[in-house]
């Protein structure tokens, strides 16, 4: 007995010992254990700049007028709406990739903060709420790519995306949730965060805020065309942060603006993986502007006498005619929040809010000289202006796609169509097309062979 | 011991009947042989005093028995008629005693362990095998009983005793283990004794006709006439076990061949030493079935050294090296030659799986020379080896080379723009003309009409007359010379011995100014404190220092350029400068350095030296508990520092090309961001680890049948590795002070473009400034068990688990077991084998389990590396953490599993030799594989990838001929070895990959499907009429290179790299102190790539001039010519033209050796042994394919083997 005993005691200390012994750190890599870690990755390049600019290439304002009869690039495939962007099983699937690298980063901070070394309760906890903000803000994205539409009818049936929270890649991976799910997850991890958010992050716009974590559900309520609760939020997001639309008539040129991490009218920053990509707008989007916009004479190359008759000579820059660091916020901004209140308002009825809001955008967008405010008391004609601004101001920074899909539900939507360079038909996209949801990539279906495809 | 002597008491009782039996055997042996034993344990003096008239010999044996306490053996028959002696003498020792006694009679004998044996002297030693005549005899009697008695390895035991239980009827064998008997009753019993070996009881009754023989040591043959013959065989007695080194040791245990189950290769000091070698692993080429040594061959940038193959594709490759039992991190190079006791292989699981996750690419155990007791022994070893230089004049060189470049260039710039010669002496544009060469130089002066087409014409043939590969052999070349000393002493007594060795090894390389020398100490010793309790102390120290200067390589060189002027002065070469000439006189006139690269200016001026020093101290307690237990303790600890310090002068062409390259003009002159001076890089290496191990081992013999032998253990370990740079700029190595430099904005962040000479090597900051740090630990438990029955059947079983900082974390995987479990089966000693004599031996081995490795590239935990966040922050950047490696729970040991079945065997009279077939499973190995996006990324380094090695390994040891002054030994190491790649993830080679991912570079090493280290060629067409090459389709039509690229069906998988088949033969003939060897190495079944003839190589082929410049010539010629294709040469490279078999026999060495042993001078002087040995190594090497390519030569160009001649004189005194 008494042997027992002490063999027993013997094992333990020697395990105990044992765990300690081999329990080092390695130098020259860092193992995530304190909050000062957890801090600084979440401060990591790769969770500022990954949106796949690839949403750009789906949208009705891009243009191809050199692609090729059979195309084989990603890209291509994803201009011309393609079911899959790669036959290849060994490929990247993009998009899907990159919103599920980031989560990764978010996932290790939430799986992690709690038992990190240092820092205070109040650290860990505002840590934790960016990384709930951070990730929700990714599952956005993901619900509207590859799920249906929000409809309230289907929505606790329709697949979407499965919701992953580990990062052990050995893991067992779940199944795909609902729409319904992951909306109820976002507003869940949203409106949990929030409290413990900073109050202020203009010392890096990259970073959650209270402000940003109301902008991301402002966002969220749109596309569950939740109006008011999307106003009513994007008015929190802006009475508690920046509320003020950069006036393009107080800067000479796009290299003026400020870079994003302190931007200040940028409320939640991120930008695209390949930030440097120039666009090809197509002729009607361009055609579309006010000639005295300052958004052309900043961002868009050979402008011409605005005529704009010649496929492919004007070009969005994203970085700026005169480069420098003005490059498009993908995240949330002041002038998002406005026109999604002025969206709101057009909706209801309630002109007056909508128009003043529509205002607060459009005087900072046109030359001064040239600024005519906007005004009319069709609710319509007041909603398809609020829509035009969104186009143009959101015109590559990955939001027209999901504008596209809402307004494809409603109706709204004409056919897109993709032309060759002689102007043949060689893609359309009616507003019932399945193609308004992307498939899931077989790279991913690969390894999840039980989970249903979308059409 | 105990069971070799007999009980005193009752041969004290015999000895009172010792007239008695005599009678009895002078009359029933008249031709037979007997003997009796004499035993007495009074006395204790050792020396002799004696007188007496014509006594009998047996007395005079008594007389010695009495007074000294030895016992005297001999054979009644030895001395039966001998005379009496007479002699008279006090106190002599026993010694000259002996010889005294036994002047005049065919007698000798020797003492060993309190034992005289009387023998017959060797020289008048007669056939003892001839038959023994028919004797008629009692029924119920064997009518005569002959036989040999031989240690394990067949050595016949001269002296051995054969006695009759309760008789005094006995004799004792001669110098060939022969003994006979007559008219033995077949229920009686023999006793078998010998010093040293375990006593052994042969019951007749076992080989009457119809009866069952049980003894494994006894092979009987009855004869019709009922004559009765015995093959005996003795074990080694426990306590003589460990100085014999037949048994198979791992490190851990040392296991009896009969008992062995696993694939293991043993070399010993005779084979060994055969040759000289002054490095270690050249004495392991080719001599052991499994291993591939090869320095010619290289993947993945190293030289191959692996046993069965490589079995990981991210973790260690090279195998585990144990040195006097604990694993050594330190470099090969450390272990001395001369050391060498035995080298063991471990290639199997049974073997190997007691290392664990080290064990995939099997063990190279080493056992270094151990003293003796005894008084002190001396070895003097030296020797000196010389390697003469190349001999350019051998080379398949174009011998007009700096014609045929000439005249290409006059092919290539025949139409070169006039402007060109403007831009090279342009002060803002000549920095981008730094390609061109000495005569394109020329062609473009006169394009621009600078000079005329006769000065143009008569300055190229000056350069066309020029050949500099005598000049190159004169001015950088010499005989390289090796020269080794070894010097070592070793002796003690039983209660402690030591064995201390000093090596000092010098290298003066061919490359002049380029040398290395290396100083090993080492001292071993052992204490035996009590009978139960001993303890063993190892140090090592060992020294380097190398000194490398830069020479320039040959075929950098243009065979037209001159290294010196008329006046001796040193002259720049084209290659290394980096700029013309001219555009090097226009910077260096406003100021700036001479950009220019003199090789003989360099060499004095650069220097890189290196400095190593290691330490390694081993120690191990051992307690005998009694019952078969001991109980061992001990550990090694190991620590290495190198230092490698990269000086050059502000003379030197390396620092001048960095001053000017970072030079930018300012407002007078120039700023020098890099200050003049020297620049001083220091880059550091240290070392260090430990292993603790405590171990159980029992080892016993239970009853007759089993016998068993275990080990239990537990081992720490901890490897840390320490690196680092550092650097000086504007240095001075007088002085030792140096100047600030501004790194931030010369090798911060954004590239740096140069002014004045982009062209120049930069500097990056983190090769001048890094550290790194690794440290990694292990736990591990571990048992190995052997069983044995009746010596016929074995089994063993083998368990280990490792832990490791850092690493898995899923239970399921954490405390997962490496395995293994073999068999043995000793066929020989079955019944039905009893009657082939043919075979003396022969088992089959059979054994399957897994080895592990270690591959710490991930982790169960994210792993992050720190870095600065650049998006829109200006400098200084804020900290930022990224993902370097993925929390993977799932992560484990990469695993091997490993199958073998072997059959060991000895036939006729001296062939022993093995066969093995194994099948080789590494699974779960990390490689960068593609993971589920969905997980967070797209790929990840996992445990996905797969490989198999198969192979078959056949080792043959022959002694044609063996007499006492004659021997013919013949030893065959065939391996053979294929790989598959079973799954791994390329991210480089999709489906749709172009032709040339597969043929260029090393993405198709893993690639799933093929051998590790494939590689695939396009299929040559010849030329085009307009002189581009082509290749053929998959549908054999002739195309365009990548004119639409079809991927993988425009190229052809041609074999793999990485030799598949490698054997040595080599030969030893012995006549009296006398040896010759010679050693044949063969390495095949692998493809290798020749170089193409090319006209603008620096240095062309012979046949480059050849090329092709009209429409026409692709009928008479493959080369390629058009310059605006040069970097088609590449892909020429890689078709089938050439891609050839790259199956390669080389003559390794021939040796001879002569011992002045004999020498009466010498043996005066002291020396028991006096060796000369001389030895041409590397001598012919003849390449299996139409090129006649070996490998061996080193490169292509070279059509012929260096040989080495080495003289060495090893003494022992």
């Amino acid at each position: 007995m008494n042997l027992r005993i002490t063999v027993l005691m013997c094992c333990t200390v020697l395990s105990i010992s044992c765990n300690k012994y081999l329990d080092v750190k390695p130098k020259g890599v860092t193992l995530l254990s304190s909050v000062t870690d957890y801090d600084q990755w979440l401060n990591s390049t790769n969770i500022e700049g990954y949106i796949p600019r690839e949403i750009n290439l789906m949208a009705d304002n891009v243009d191809n007028p050199v692609i090729t009869t059979a195309p084989t690039a990603a890209k291509d495939l994803v201009y011309i709406w393609n079911a899959q962007f790669s036959q290849d099983v060994n490929g990247v699937p993009i998009i899907w990739k990159n919103f599920y690298q980031t989560i990764y980063y978010f996932n290790t901070v939430l799986q992690g903060i709690d038992n990190a070394t240092g820092g205070t309760s109040q650290d860990k906890q505002r840590l934790k709420a960016e990384a709930l903000l951070g990730r929700s803000f990714d599952y956005l994205y993901l619900v509207n790519l590859y799920g249906k539409h929000f409809d309230s009818a289907t929505a606790s049936g329709d697949l979407s995306i499965p919701f992953v929270t580990t990062n052990d890649i050995g893991a067992t991976m779940p199944q795909r949730s609902t729409v319904k799910q992951i909306y109820d997850h976002i507003i869940s991890d949203v409106t949990a965060a929030i409290p413990y958010l900073s109050t202020d992050n203009s010392k890096n716009r990259y970073r959650g805020s209270m402000a940003a974590g109301y902008s991301v559900l402002a966002r969220t309520y749109l596309y569950l065309s939740d109006y008011t609760e999307a106003a009513k939020y994007a008015q929190l997001a802006l009475d508690n942060g920046p509320n003020k639309v950069l006036d393009y008539n107080s800067i000479s040129d796009a290299s003026a603006i400020s870079t994003l991490i302190f931007r200040p009218d940028a409320i939640y920053a991120r930008i695209s993986l390949t930030i440097a990509d120039a666009e090809i707008p197509t002729l009607e989007f361009l055609k579309s502007f006010d000639t005295a916009d300052l958004r052309l004479k900043y961002y868009y190359t050979n402008l011409g006498d605005y005529s704009f008759t010649v496929r492919g000579s004007t070009q969005y820059i994203p970085y700026g005619i005169i480069a420098g660091s003005g490059y498009p916020n993908w995240g949330t901004s002041v002038a998002e929040m406005r026109l999604i209140i002025a969206e709101a308002g057009a909706r209801s009825g309630d002109l007056p809010t909508a128009l003043d809001q529509l205002d607060q955008v459009r005087k900072s967008r046109i030359k001064t000289a040239y600024y005519q405010p906007y005004y009319s008391n069709d609710k319509d004609s007041v909603f398809r202006k609020v829509l035009l601004e969104r186009a143009q101001e959101f015109a590559f920074n990955g939001l027209r796609w999901f504008d596209m899909r809402r307004l494809a539900v409603e109706g709204l939507m004409p056919d897109v169509k993709r032309y060759d360079g002689s102007g043949n038909v060689i893609a359309s996209l009616p507003s019932t097309s399945p193609r308004y949801i992307l498939q899931i990539p077989l790279q991913v279906l690969y390894y999840n062979s039980g989970w249903p495809q979308n059409p | 011991m105990q069971k070799t002597v007999y009980d005193s008491r009752r041969t004290y009782w015999r000895r009172l009947n010792l007239t008695q039996t005599l009678l009895v055997m002078k009359l029933t042996a008249i031709l037979l042989t007997a003997a009796f034993f004499q035993l007495h344990a009074s006395g204790v003096s050792q020396t002799i005093t004696f007188s007496g008239k014509a006594v009998p010999l047996e007395k005079v044996f008594v007389a010695i028995e009495k007074q000294t306490g030895f016992v005297v053996f001999f054979n009644y028959e030895l001395i039966d008629h001998a005379l009496p002696v007479t002699l008279s003498v006090k106190n002599v020792p026993l010694d000259r005693f002996l010889k005294d006694v036994l002047k005049g009679l065919p007698l000798d004998y020797f003492i060993k362990d309190k034992t005289i044996v009387i023998s017959r002297k060797a020289a008048v030693v007669e056939s003892t095998d001839r038959p023994i005549p028919y004797l008629d005899i009692s029924p119920g009697a064997f009518p005569q009983i002959t036989g040999t008695i031989a240690g394990p390895n067949k050595e016949p035991l001269s002296g051995a005793s054969v006695r009759i239980r309760s008789s005094l009827t006995g004799t004792s064998t001669n110098a060939s283990g022969y003994f006979a008997l007559a008219n033995v009753a077949d229920k009686a019993v023999l006793l078998i004794s010998s010093v040293g070996y375990q006593a052994l009881e042969v019951p007749l009754s076992n080989f009457l006709r119809g009866a069952k023989n049980s003894l494994k040591e006894v092979k009987g043959d009855l004869k019709e006439n009922g004559a009765l013959y015995l093959d005996i065989t003795l074990r080694l007695s426990a306590d003589s076990m460990h100085d014999v080194e037949v048994s198979v040791n791992t490190g851990y245990q040392r296991i009896k061949p009969e008992q062995s189950t696993g694939a293991v290769s043993q070399i010993s000091t005779k084979q060994y030493e055969s040759r000289i070698s002054t490095d270690f692993l050249s004495g392991l080429q080719n001599k052991l079935a499994g291993v591939l040594i090869n320095n010619n061959v290289q993947f993945e940038g190293n030289s191959l050294f692996q046993i069965r193959g490589l079995s990981t594709i991210n973790g260690n490759k090279t195998p585990l090296i144990v040195v006097d039992g604990y694993p050594t991190e330190l470099s090969l190079d450390m272990i001395d030659p001369n050391e060498i006791q035995s080298v063991t292989v471990l290639k199997d699981a049974a073997a190997a799986t007691v290392y664990g996750v080290r064990a995939s690419n099997g063990v190279i155990v080493i056992e270094r020379k151990k003293a003796s007791v005894g008084k002190a022994k001396f070895t003097l070893r030296s020797t000196v080896g010389f390697t003469p230089k190349e001999n350019y004049s051998r080379y398949r060189w174009d011998p007009n080379g700096a014609k045929t470049s000439i005249a290409y260039d006059r092919y290539a710039y025949q139409d070169v723009s006039p402007n060109l010669w403007a831009r090279v002496i342009s002060p803002t544009r000549g920095m981008y003309y730094g390609y061109l060469d000495a005569p394109a130089l020329i062609l473009a002066q006169q394009a621009a009409g600078v000079i005329t087409k006769d000065t143009a014409d008569a300055q190229l043939a000056t350069l066309g007359s020029k050949d500099n590969t005598k000049d190159y052999s004169r001015l950088f070349l010499h005989t390289a010379v090796t020269q080794t000393y070894n010097m070592n002493f070793s002796g003690g007594n039983q209660s402690a011995l030591y064995y201390f060795t000093a090596n000092y090894t010098t290298n003066s390389l061919e490359k002049i100014k380029n040398d290395n020398n290396r100083i090993l100490l080492s001292g071993r010793s052992t204490f035996n404190f009590t009978k139960r309790f001993s303890l063993e102390l190892t140090t090592d120290y060992q020294e380097v220092r190398a000194k490398a200067v830069p020479i320039p390589d040959i075929n950098t060189i243009y065979p037209y350029e001159q290294f010196q002027d008329a006046a001796g002065n040193p002259l720049p070469v084209y290659n290394g400068s980096y700029m013309t000439p001219y555009y090097n006189a226009i910077i260096k006139a406003n100021g700036l350095k001479d950009n220019m690269y003199y090789p003989l200016v360099e060499m004095n001026e650069v220097s890189d030296k290196t400095h190593t020093v290691n330490n390694r101290i081993t120690t191990n307690f051992k307690y005998v508990l009694g019952r078969g237990l001991d109980l061992t303790f001990g550990g090694i600890y190991e620590n290495s520092n190198t230092e490698i310090k990269h000086l050059a002068t502000e003379n030197s062409a390396e620092v001048r090309q960095y001053i000017n390259r970072y030079a930018r003009p300012a407002a007078t002159g120039y700023i020098f961001n890099i200050p003049e001076g020297g620049f001083l890089q220091v880059k550091t290496a240290h070392s260090s680890g430990y292993t603790i191990r405590t171990q159980l081992n029992y080892n016993k013999k239970l009853g007759e049948d089993h016998s068993l032998n275990a080990i239990l253990g537990a081992e720490v370990r901890e490897v840390t590795d320490e690196t680092g740079s550092t650097a000086y700029l504007g240095y001075s190595d007088n002085t030792l002070i140096q100047q600030p430099v501004n790194y931030q904005d010369l090798l911060g962040g954004s590239y740096y473009n140069s002014t004045y000479a982009s062209n120049n090597p930069s500097l990056s900051f983190s090769n001048l400034f890094n550290r790194g740090y690794a440290l990694n630990r292990y736990v591990s438990g571990y048992s190995n068990l052997v069983y044995a029955f009746r010596r016929k059947y074995s089994v063993s079983g083998s368990i280990r688990i490792d832990q490791s900082n850092l690493f898995g974390v899923d239970p399921k995987y954490r405390y997962k077991p490496l395995w293994s479990l073999g068999a043995g089966w000793n066929i020989d000693k079955e019944k039905f084998m009893q009657n082939v004599y043919w075979i003396k031996s022969l088992k089959l081995r059979v054994a399957d389990g897994f080895n592990g490795n270690v591959a710490k590239k991930a982790l169960p935990q994210v792993i992050a590396t720190a870095d600065f966040n650049t998006y829109g922050y200006p400098s200084p950047s804020i900290p930022e953490l990224n993902l370097y490696s993925y929390a993977n729970s799932a992560l484990r040991w990469e695993q091997t599993n490993s199958f073998n079945i072997g059959l060991d065997f000895s036939i006729f009279r001296g062939i022993t030799g093995n066969i093995d077939y194994y099948n080789k499973k590494s699974t779960d190995l990390l490689a960068t594989g593609q993971i589920d996006a969905t997980r967070g990324g797209s790929s990840a380094m996992v445990n996905s990838a797969s490989l198999n090695n198969k192979g078959v390994e056949l080792n043959l040891q022959a002694d044609w001929i063996t007499t006492r002054r004659f021997n013919w030994n013949t030893g065959l190491v065939i391996s053979r070895n294929t790989s598959k790649v079973l799954k791994s993830y390329n991210s480089v080679i999709t489906s749709t990959s172009n032709s040339s991912r597969y043929v260029l570079g090393s993405y198709v090493s893993y690639l799933k499907g093929y051998p590790v280290g494939a590689l695939f060629s396009y299929r040559w067409a010849g030329l085009d009429s307009v002189g581009y090459p082509l290749i053929y389709d998959a549908s054999g039509k002739a195309k365009h290179m990548f004119t639409p690229d079809a991927g993988i069906k425009d190229v052809d998988y041609s074999g793999t790299s990485i030799p598949s088949v490698n054997f040595g033969l080599s030969n030893r003939i012995d006549v009296g102190n006398f040896y010759f060897y010679c050693m044949i190495n063969f390495y095949g079944g692998f493809k290798v790539r020749v170089p193409t003839p090319n006209p603008s190589a620096v240095r062309p082929l012979k046949n480059a001039k050849d090329y092709w410049k009209q429409a026409g010539d692709e009928k008479i010629t493959d080369v390629a010519s058009l310059p605006a294709i040069a970097s088609y040469d590449t892909y020429i490279g890689v078709t089938d033209k050439y891609t050839v078999n790259g199956d390669y026999f080389t003559l390794g060495d021939i040796t001879a050796s002569y011992n002045f042993r004999d020498n009466k001078m010498l043996k005066k002087a002291g020396f028991t042994s006096f060796e000369l040995k001389m030895q041409a190594s590397n001598v012919y090497t003849v390449g299996l394919n139409k090129y006649n390519y070996s490998m061996a030569t080193g490169s292509y160009a070279k059509s012929y083997v260096t040989p080495t001649y080495t003289i060495a004189l090893f003494t022992n005194f």
